[in-house]
Formats: structure tokens, C-alpha cells, sequence
């Protein structure tokens, strides 16, 4: 082991206080209601080599298009009303195309008030017009939202979201059932786009002649995790740089906790999303329970480590982590100094320490190996300079910083790797990191 | 894919279906041939040249001009099922049905490092204008849903055309059922295929049972049995690109992958349909309504045009609740109200 | 959510300081860590003495070279297999970078261990030979090792990687059984397209009893089953993969690296296109690499009539999702991602199919029962995208294989 220089938790505590302003509470960011005005509209979708592309995007009333659409937080049994202006406007000379919504995994149907205009799918709103729409959310679970109207183009385009229906459990449910329970819930809505599409759509307008091949067969070369691309996505939301893309993917939990990852395919391609750290356990897809007949509860779910993620198609997983079997500490011993005197108290039997989810059968065994000399390292800016969890080691000048609890980081990303870039340049792109902190650590 | 089926099995009906189940399988002999033909594309671009099966006419003359995936074949369950097969093109060609066994006769040849190569999963019918017929055969069939290919050349023959449905039997619980056959066509590979890279496959036009939705028109209508009456969906994917049916309406019970049931089903309103696979799911409508199926994957364009390609209408027909369940007609597997 | 502390992740992040923090190539030396090893050969010999459960291997990162099945030299970063050499030794190092230049091997040495076992993984990086330019760290990635620690993680953004000349040991207690993968991660759209892939699995501690499972007693089984349904009495490990040899090709000679454009135009089973899948030897070392064996692993399945053969499926393929058929015999599906498909309360979701269709990162267990009646026939595995059924343009080729029943 070299000699390594170990901030404690109080430090860390202390760091959380500088970084942390105003948490904010756990959850999904979106709106809810029973009652929803949206309207389409143009936008720019912004990467992050500093290019934007033209968006086609769901807004909230008067906000700005959004890229996914907001996502929309209802409860089950409610009836929902969204009314869909279109207020899209486009180049060239032609009219900008109707738009609409389809709600998968719902009976929508259009309002004999406000009818709209008849299309292929479903009801639509012309240029300047609107449409409104009615569902009774039925069924809890995590389900998409995109348009109807030419889907090919205009889900390209950015005109898709997430809907939410929270169930009569509570909000900690994902479905009326207890094993369904979770401690915190993030939502992974993967995405792509074919540039050329976009800027043939920003010259030319939808009359684009250039947009056939592209939309026969796209070629993506950027890709997306609700809105975003790596590292934005890592970012906090509602950042006034990226104005169309108010939502970020920065999931954090404590060892112990049940994480519910909420999946969906908003794109037209399918991505493996490979969760570092452990297994998830799929419980639903679709916003139906894995489950062998009503109230059984998840009892065909199971667990995998990477989940195949299909366009139009939602899966729904709880993450644990407790570093369990590791077969060494990863709190460290007292052998590697004294701050890492801890207890390990499992009262309730179940092999775990009840305040921090130590796996108490590992205490105090030491770590197998030694880790090489610094110089003989490269770092990661998520690395905290120590093997233990809630340990800030020493690093050279300029490494590591990203991690100022000392926490455990893990990338959860599309596995098709070259989806790890943006616009030809690695990395970025449908990316972002699980950060796990020890007991303690705050999480906003 | 509304056209009637060939041989022995002919116009089987459901009640027939329902009393053979328990006795020793009868035959269903049919006779094919692999032909050329030109498909038209709904967008009046230039018609394509495609290899396909086709009702055996007894000879290579006078064929039949339009192409259309092979005619939908009927077998019984517990029967079995023999297709003779005359090659009017200009290579040889075969016949699989992948998941339904049989003894496979690969054929091979020797390149030019001395290595031993498949060419073709099982015997073949030479390219001798329709002089030889083979004759290939199964057994036991198990009920579901299948895909007849060629077995020679794949990677060239399947996207040329050379693929049609099999069902065998029909779910206890389906009044009716449909097949859903969707495939792909990639014109560039169609004018001189055999000198064509097959990794560069792009498709163009995208088809369910034949046929791309024309952008901004009525998308094509497919029966979907009867209001309130369980319709059993057939998928099949002899495209060689994944697709995910997606069906607005009530969820569908995904009940089986290449015609093996699954140990529990599963309530989607969408499918993971990738090549080469057959699903079966039930579906209860319930509406006399339209409801359409796409692919999510918005394989939705024709030609590039957004608003076609895979797209169809399910036409479910009213309810007749007061009268004994009669067995419709089948022509090809679509189930007329 | 919003957090400050993303906001400073970010302020970083955008100076462009987030990934592989500049390090000096320094080169302290070669060092196994292998516990009861003296000589650091990662094996036991003469007075050494293995400790129950420990297991060491020695992988070395670097380049090299294969040849595709149509003939095509292809450059590839890769790991090879530096086991049984002596390095902790005065002149280890050098015969460690010696044996471990420009012999990386297409897939990655297997690694098949036991549920139980500690395993010791020294990764020494040897570097790249035919770049000289490059002095890119490397890590193992144990990919799906569940309840992972990041320092063993391999991820080089959460944790260390490892620079040229020097090594790095992993430590991997193994509780659960089944088929993983592992690769490098760093600059992981590189060095994966470039070929740093191989497949890992873990037996069952269930092995050895016996269990009754449909009229056959099995001894070999793929999870702890408790009633013999995974078990098996062949295995195979087979790993999808692909290369796109433009950007191989750019690699070897520095030039930009085509990611946006990347497109694979080989596809493979085991490091191998069709026909060189059912060569059962290894392939002809080629001149460029000095020889070195580089592709050992075949992928002709052979099996006897009434045999279960377990097939262990991954997929670290970086650009495409695959779907993989076998023709001739059905495919029983009892895992996916190194668990057994049972649910939580014990029911069974093995399935039967003719296809599964798996992403990079994806693995599944499928089990072919071959019927008794069955001597002679040959079975195929291969790929319904039926367009990757190539060599490049060479037609029968790419992703496909032979099951024959002797």
C-alpha cells in the first residue's frame, strides 16, 4: 500500500456544505397535473463540442421546446387532458407540418371540443391549431410519449417524452405492490440523431428533398440520455446554456438503497445500457409488472447487467449496491490509519451493518493487493485517490476532483461504445456516471 | 399476402384443424417455385427486381409477374408438411424452414486456401430452368408460426425475396389469427446482386406482407378478426434489420418466440421483432375500429418519404355475439370479417 | 436533480480535464502479485504453494496483429497471455515486455475460473509497438462483476489505469457463477473497436454433486440450479465481435480515428469469420507480429448425440446490436448477464428459441440438447442479419459456425 494522505468524512462533510447549496428534493424532474398545455415548437439541441442542431420540441405552455418533451408526473386513476398547440415553424416555403401525440400503453382519445385535424395515427394539430387529448391513467408505470404525424421525421426531430403514472401506493412505488418499493428513482430516456437530417431539415424545410436517404436510413452520431449528451449530462438541470434541454442524468444513492431506473427508448435504435457496479433487477416493462398473474408482484422479474433497450418500449429496474463479498473492507482497517476505525453493527441479523449497510462478514479484512506507485498510474477524474469508499487519497496536482466524498463512481452507458462520442469525438454521448457515497454524504 | 394457399392443405379450416390435433398428422403437400418477378413501388419509383416463391405454375413460362412474399402455408399440427420446389433462376436454390427440424444436407464447396464452405444449409435444386423438382420434408409439425427461406446463398437469396409464412395450427384461445410478415428491400442490391457487398445493405423500402404504406395515404388494411373475439398475431421478421411492431390499442400477450410457447406470457403493447424471428402473441380488440400497427423502429418511410412504410390498419369487424362462432374463410392467413 | 457538486463536475469536465488527467510514462517495472508465488510467473512450481481458492493469471496489454478470413493483415490493440513467465525476477521485466510485444491475441485469453476462487489479475502494459506515438494506459474491465469496487473496476474515469511498463493486479472474489466478458475501458470506443475483448466465465460451486434432470445425470451445471436443469456436459464460449478495418487500418497508420463514420465490415465469432470459425486449430501466426500465435480460439462445436452442450454467448461487438440463430436445432435459454432466468420466488423462465439477440455488454446461457438420433447431422450457428453472413465483400462468410454431431 503507498503512502497516501486520507481526508476524513468530517472533511468530506465539510466539502458538501461548499458544494451543495440549496439541495433540492429526490425524484424526476418534470411536471404534474391532471391538466396539460403543450405545444410544439422550434428549438436548438446543443452538444457539447459547442454545435447545436434544430429541434423540434415538446414545451410546457410558453416555455421553450423541449428535448425530450417534459415529462409528465401523473397519478394513477386521474384523468389527464393535454391540449397540443402547434406552433412550429419551419423554412422554405411550405407550411409547417401538423403535429401530434401518441400515449403508448394508453386509450387516448382526442376531445369532440377540440378535435383537431383527422391523420394517420391520431388526431392532429395543424399549423397554428391545436388538438386535445384525454387518457385515464390506468395503469401505474413509466411510459413514452412522441408524435404520430410522419414519426420517422418528427421523433427524429425531438418530438418525444416520458410520462410518469405514479402508483395509488405512494410515491415511492413504482406499482402497487411492495416489492416495487424504492429509495430513490432516475429516469434514463435514450435517444439519437442524425445531424444530417436536422440540417437538411434547417435549410430546407420539411419539403427537404436532401432528407430521404437520411430518413431511410439513419446514420446517428450523436446520442442521448434525456436530452443530453455526456458530459452535459452530468450537469444540473434547467442550465441556461442549454435552454431546450432542461433535464440531466446524475444519478447518486448510498450502499444499501433501492435505486428504480426508469428506461425508455425514445430514439429509433436500440442501445444496451450497461450499469456499472452491480445488477439491476427488471421488474416491468411497458408499465406492466413482470408478474405471473395480478398481485403476484414481480415474480418473473430478473436481474441482468445490461439492459437492451428497445425504441418505443420502457423497462423498469431497481439498482442495489452494498459492495457485498468483496472479501476485503472497502471502509478500510485500522491498518491503513487510524480514521478507519469503524464498527460494524448488524443487530437485525442481516449480515449488514444497520446505519451504513457495511457487509459486516468483510470487516476489517484488508485489502488483497497493493496498488502501484502513482507514477505508474493514470487517473480518472472520478477517482478519489483511495480504494475506500468515503476516503479522499492524494493525487498529483491536477487529478481526480470530481468525487469530493470520496465515493464509489460507476459509468452507466451504451454498451455500443461508439455511442460514446459526440460528433466523432470520444468521450460523450449516452453517458453518465452513478456516483454512490458512503452513509452520511448528503444527496441533494 | 391475400392469396389463397396450394396442395392438399388447402382452405383447412379451423374445425378440421381442431379434430387432427389428436390423430396421427395429415400431409400437407405442396408445390413452389422460385422466380423472378418485379415489384412496384407504391411511390412510382422504378420497379425492382426480385426473386420469389411462388404457387408452382408446372413450368418456368408463363409466370406471374408481380412479386409478393411467398403464399402463406397452412400446416396442421402433428402433421407434416412436404414442398417440392422447381428453380426457375439462374443459381440454385433451397428451402428451410428454421425451427422446424429436419436433416440438413449442407452444400459445400472448396475456396481457394483449401477451406470447406457452406454455401447453402441443405440440398439444393439446380438452376436448370425448371427441369428438376426437389421435394423437401417435415415432420411433427409443432403449432406456430414460421419462416420458409432459401437456404443457399442467404445473405443474397432472403433480401432477394425468397421467403414466405407457415402456420401451423392456431392458439386455443384465438378466434382468429393473422400473419404479419415484415421484410425489406434494398433496391441496390436487386440490379446485379451477385456482385454486391452485402455489409452496405440499406433498404429503401420497408414491407408488411408485401406491401410499404404510401406516405400520406390510407395505410393498407389488414382483417383483424372480430371485435371482443381474441386474434392470435403472427410477426415475422424475413427483413435483416430488428423491428418492434407496435400495435395502438389494447396490450397484446406475447405467448411465444419462434413458435416455442414461453413459460409465462408478458403484457406489451410492442414486440422485439429481430431478423429471422416469428412471435405470437393474442390480441383482444376492443372496438370495431382501425387501430394501427407500425414498427417503432420508424422504419416508416417508403423510400425515404416519412408517413409509409411499415404500416398497416387492423380492420377489426363487429361482434356477432348471437350467433354460433363459425369458422371464417382463410385466404393466406388473413382472416376475412 | 440539481446539485452544485455536478455543476463543479462539470466546470472541470468542460476545461477538458475529465478523462486520463495527464500522467508521466514512468517506468517502474513489471510486478505480479500473486499470493504464494514467489517468482511472479502468476503459477505455482516447485516450492511454491497455492493457497485454497487462489488463482493468478498474467495478461499483458499491447498491440499485434491477425489475419481475417479473407485474407486481410489486421493491426489490433489486444491482451495476450504472460502466465507461467517468471517476472519478479532481475530480468522478469524484460522478458515480460519481450514476450508480451506484439502478441496480442483476437479474443482475449479466456479466463474460466470457479465460483470460490480469489482471483489475482496482474495486468502488465506492455505497450504498443507499432505506435510509438501512443502512451495510453490500460485497465481489465470485469465486465457484470456484481457488488463491484471501483478501484478493481477497470472504468479509468472512476478510478487508475495502468501505464506502460508497469503493472497493476486486480482482485476478484468470485461468489456468482456465470458468463461475463472483459475488456479495456479505456478510451473505450477505441481500444474496443481496436480489439481489447475476451470472454470470462465463472463454473458453479454445484459442479461435482449430482443432479437428475430429465432422465440424465449431469455433474456439470452452469448455475447453482439445485435440480440439475442447467447442466451441461460441453461448454463453449463464444464472443461476437466485429471490426470496422478502416479504422484499423487509420490506427496503424496514425491517422484520424474515424469514429462518427465507424462501421464494421467483419464480423466474427471468437476473433474469426466464417470458415476459419470451424478451423478447430489455431490460425497460421502471421509474419508481421514475429509470429506469435495470435488467434487460438476456434469455434467448431462438436458434441455427441444425447449431449447438452452449453453455449456461453457474449457480445462486445461496439457498433451493432447482433442477433445470433442456430438452424437445426433449438436454443434453451437458462441465463442472460450471469444469472440464472428464475424469478425470485423459484419460477423458471428458461425459454426455448431459435435466436437471441444480444448488444455489446450482453451475454445469455443457452443450452443445446442434442437429440439421440442425431450422429452425422450438422447443426449451424450464425447470424440472421444475414447481410454479415461476409468477409467484408467476400461472400459465406462472417459471423457463422458449425455444431457437428459425431
Amino acid at each position: 500500500m503507498t503512502t497516501r494522505f486520507n481526508l476524513t468524512m468530517q472533511l468530506s462533510a465539510v466539502l458538501a456544505l461548499l458544494f451543495w447549496v440549496s439541495p433540492l428534493q429526490a425524484g424526476i424532474d418534470g411536471i404534474t397535473g391532471t391538466n396539460f398545455t403543450l405545444s410544439v415548437k422550434t428549438g436548438r439541441v446543443f452538444t457539447p463540442d459547442g454545435g447545436s442542431l434544430l429541434l423540434w420540441g415538446y414545451a410546457d405552455g410558453t416555455g421553450p421546446a423541449q428535448y425530450p418533451g417534459p415529462t409528465l408526473i401523473v397519478n394513477e386513476g386521474d384523468t389527464i387532458t393535454i391540449t397540443l398547440n402547434n406552433a412550429l415553424t419551419v423554412a422554405g416555403t411550405a407550411s409547417a407540418p401538423n403535429v401530434s401525440m401518441l400515449f403508448p400503453g394508453q386509450r387516448a382519445e382526442t376531445s369532440t371540443t377540440d378535435p383537431g385535424v383527422p391523420g394517420i395515427l391520431t388526431s392532429e394539430a395543424a399549423p397554428g391549431g391545436s388538438v386535445t387529448y384525454t387518457f385515464i391513467a390506468a395503469h401505474p408505470g413509466t411510459y413514452l410519449y412522441y408524435s404520430g404525424t410522419d414519426p420517422a421525421l418528427q421523433v427524429e426531430m425531438g418530438l418525444m417524452g416520458a410520462i410518469i403514472v405514479r402508483p395509488s401506493n405512494g410515491a415511492n412505488f413504482a406499482y402497487n405492490h411492495p416489492d416495487t418499493a424504492f429509495d430513490r428513482e432516475y429516469l434514463f430516456l435514450l435517444s439519437e440523431m442524425d445531424p444530417r437530417i436536422h440540417e437538411a431539415i434547417e435549410l430546407d424545410g420539411p419539403q427537404s428533398t436532401a432528407v430521404g436517404p437520411y430518413l431511410a436510413n439513419p446514420f446517428p452520431v450523436v446520442w442521448f440520455i434525456n436530452g443530453r449528451n455526456a458530459p452535459d449530462t452530468l450537469d444540473i438541470p434547467n442550465l441556461p446554456v442549454l435552454p431546450n434541454q432542461p433535464y440531466n442524468s446524475a444519478p447518486m444513492m448510498h450502499p444499501g438503497e433501492r435505486v428504480l431506473m426508469r428506461v425508455l427508448g425514445g430514439g429509433r435504435d436500440l442501445h444496451p445500457f450497461h450499469h456499472h457496479g452491480s445488477h439491476a433487477r427488471i421488474i416491468a416493462r411497458d408499465g406492466r409488472l413482470l408478474a405471473s398473474s395480478p398481485g403476484a408482484g414481480p415474480d418473473l422479474s430478473h436481474e441482468v447487467f445490461t439492459i437492451k433497450s428497445v425504441p418505443g418500449e420502457t423497462v423498469d429496474a431497481i439498482f442495489e449496491w452494498t459492495g457485498k463479498g468483496l472479501n476485503w473492507d472497502i471502509y478500510g482497517t485500522p491498518a491503513d490509519g487510524p480514521q478507519f476505525v469503524h464498527t460494524c453493527v448488524d443487530g437485525n441479523g442481516d449480515d449488514f451493518d444497520d446505519t451504513t449497510h457495511e457487509y459486516c462478514p468483510d470487516h476489517y479484512k484488508p485489502i488483497p493487493v497493493v496498488l502501484p506507485d502513482n507514477l505508474d498510474l493514470a487517473f480518472g477524474g472520478f477517482y478519489s485517490g483511495s480504494s475506500f469508499m468515503g476516503t479522499l487519497g492524494s493525487l498529483p496536482p491536477g487529478e481526480g476532483g470530481l468525487n469530493p466524498h470520496g465515493g464509489y463512481a460507476y459509468m452507466w452507458h451504451s454498451h455500443t461504445e461508439k455511442e460514446l462520442t459526440n460528433f466523432d469525438i470520444f468521450p460523450g454521448g449516452l453517458m453518465t456516471m452513478l456516483i454512490i457515497v458512503s452513509q452520511g454524504a448528503p444527496i441533494p | 399476402m391475400n392469396r389463397s394457399i396450394s396442395g392438399t392443405g388447402k382452405r383447412v379450416g379451423y374445425l378440421l384443424v381442431l379434430l387432427l390435433v389428436l390423430t396421427a398428422g395429415p400431409a400437407l403437400a405442396v408445390n413452389l417455385a422460385a422466380v423472378e418477378r418485379i415489384w412496384t413501388p407504391p411511390d412510382g419509383g422504378a420497379a425492382i427486381r426480385m426473386w420469389g416463391f411462388v404457387e408452382d405454375p408446372g413450368s418456368c413460362t408463363a409466370l406471374p409477374n408481380s412479386w409478393l412474399p411467398g403464399p402463406t402455408q397452412q400446416g396442421v399440427v402433428n402433421g407434416t408438411l412436404s414442398i417440392t420446389l422447381r428453380n426457375c433462376l439462374s443459381e440454385p436454390v433451397s428451402l428451410i424452414i428454421p425451427g422446424l427440424e429436419t436433416n440438413l444436407t449442407p452444400q459445400t464447396f472448396v475456396d481457394a486456401k483449401g477451406r470447406t464452405r457452406v454455401r447453402a444449409f441443405t440440398h439444393e435444386v439446380p438452376a436448370d430452368n425448371g427441369t428438376t423438382v426437389v421435394t423437401y420434408s417435415w415432420n411433427n409439425l409443432r403449432a406456430g408460426t414460421y419462416l420458409y427461406q432459401s437456404g443457399s446463398h442467404p445473405a443474397k437469396q432472403v433480401p432477394m425475396g425468397l421467403y414466405g409464412a407457415l402456420t401451423v395450427g392456431r392458439n386455443s384461445a384465438a378466434a382468429n389469427d393473422v400473419v404479419l410478415l415484415f421484410s425489406e428491400i434494398d433496391p441496390a442490391l436487386h440490379g446485379s446482386a451477385e456482385a454486391a457487398n452485402t455489409k452496405n445493405y440499406k433498404p429503401k423500402y420497408y414491407l408488411i406482407n408485401g406491401q410499404s404504406a404510401l406516405p400520406g395515404s390510407t395505410p393498407p388494411v389488414i382483417a383483424g378478426g372480430r371485435n371482443q373475439k381474441t386474434l392470435q398475431l403472427r410477426f415475422l421478421n424475413a427483413g435483416l434489420m430488428t423491428h418492434v411492431p407496435t400495435i395502438q390499442g389494447p396490450y397484446m400477450k406475447i405467448i411465444a418466440e419462434d413458435s416455442y410457447p414461453y413459460p409465462f406470457t408478458r403484457e406489451q403493447y410492442s414486440v422485439l421483432l429481430p431478423a429471422g424471428k416469428t412471435i405470437d402473441a393474442l390480441w383482444r380488440p376492443d372496438a370495431q375500429a382501425s387501430f394501427a400497427l407500425y414498427d417503432r423502429r420508424l422504419s416508416m418511410t417508403t423510400n425515404g418519404i416519412p408517413g409509409g412504410g411499415m404500416l398497416v390498419s387492423l380492420n377489426v369487424a363487429k361482434k356477432f355475439p348471437w350467433i354460433l362462432y363459425v369458422p371464417p374463410i382463410i385466404h393466406g392467413g388473413v382472416v376475412l370479417p | 436533480m440539481a446539485t452544485g457538486y455536478h455543476r463543479i463536475i462539470m466546470k472541470i469536465v468542460l476545461t477538458g480535464s475529465l478523462f486520463f488527467l495527464g500522467s508521466s510514462a514512468v517506468q517502474a517495472g513489471v510486478l505480479v502479485q500473486c499470493p504464494g508465488d514467489a517468482d511472479g510467473s502468476a503459477t505455482w512450481t516447485g516450492a511454491e504453494v497455492q493457497p485454497v481458492h487462489a488463482k493468478c493469471m498474467h495478461l499483458g496489454a499491447g498491440d499485434g496483429f491477425i489475419t481475417m478470413a479473407d485474407g486481410k493483415l489486421q493491426y489490433m490493440f489486444g491482451f495476450s497471455n504472460l502466465t507461467g513467465i517468471p517476472a519478479n525476477t532481475p530480468t522478469g521485466t524484460a522478458e515480460i515486455l519481450d514476450a508480451g510485444t506484439l502478441a496480442a491475441s483476437f479474443p482475449a485469453p479466456l479466463i474460466a475460473l470457479d465460483e470460490g476462487d480469489e482471483f489475482y489479475l496482474t495486468l502488465t502494459n506492455i505497450g504498443m509497438s507499432m505506435r510509438p506515438d501512443l502512451f495510453d494506459p490500460h485497465t481489465v474491465h470485469f465486465h457484470g462483476f456484481p457488488q463491484a469496487a471501483s478501484i478493481f473496476d477497470g472504468l479509468p474515469d472512476s478510478s487508475i489505469s495502468i501505464n506502460m511498463g508497469s503493472s497493476l493486479t486486480y482482485y476478484f472474489k468470485l461468489n456468482n457463477p456465470g458468463t461475463y466478458m472483459y475488456h479495456c475501458h479505456v478510451e473505450a470506443a477505441e481500444h474496443m473497436q481496436m480489439g481489447m475483448l475476451g470472454s470470462f466465465y465463472v463454473r458453479a460451486a454445484q459442479n461435482g454433486t449430482i443432479f437428475n434432470y430429465k432422465g440424465k445425470d449431469f455433474s456439470l451445471f452452469a448455475y447453482n440450479d439445485g435440480d440439475g436443469s442447467t447442466g451441461y456436459d460441453r461448454e463453449y464460449p463464444i464472443q461476437i465481435g466485429s471490426f470496422d478495418s478502416a479504422f484499423h487500418d487509420a490506427s496503424l497508420a496514425v491517422q484520424p480515428l474515424p469514429f462518427a463514420t465507424m462501421f464494421d465490415n467483419y464480423s466474427m465469432l471468437n476473433g474469426r469469420g466464417y470458415p476459419d470459425t470451424v478451423n478447430p486449430n489455431p490460425l497460421p501466426p502471421p509474419a508481421e507480429n514475429g509470429g506469435k500465435l495470435s488467434q487460438v480460439e476456434s469455434t467448431l462445436i462438436t458434441a455427441s448425440p444425447g449431449e447438452s452442450v452449453l453455449l456461453r454467448i457474449s457480445n462486445l461487438n461496439v457498433t451493432k446490436m447482433n442477433t445470433l440463430a442456430t438452424l437445426g436445432i433449438p436454443m434453451r435459454v437458462i441465463g442472460k448477464d450471469a444469472r440464472q432466468l428464475r424469478g425470485p420466488d423459484g419460477k423458471d423462465l428458461y425459454y426455448n428459441t431459435n435466436s437471441i439477440t444480444l448488444g455489446g455488454g450482453e451475454s445469455y446461457d443457452v443450452i443445446l440438447d442434442i437429440p439421440a438420433g442425431d450422429a452425422g447431422k450438422t447443426y449451424f450457428l450464425y447470424t440472421t442479419q444475414l447481410h454479415y453472413l461476409s468477409n467484408d465483400a467476400e461472400q459465406f462468410g462472417g459471423m457463422m459456425t458449425e455444431i457437428r454431431i459425431n
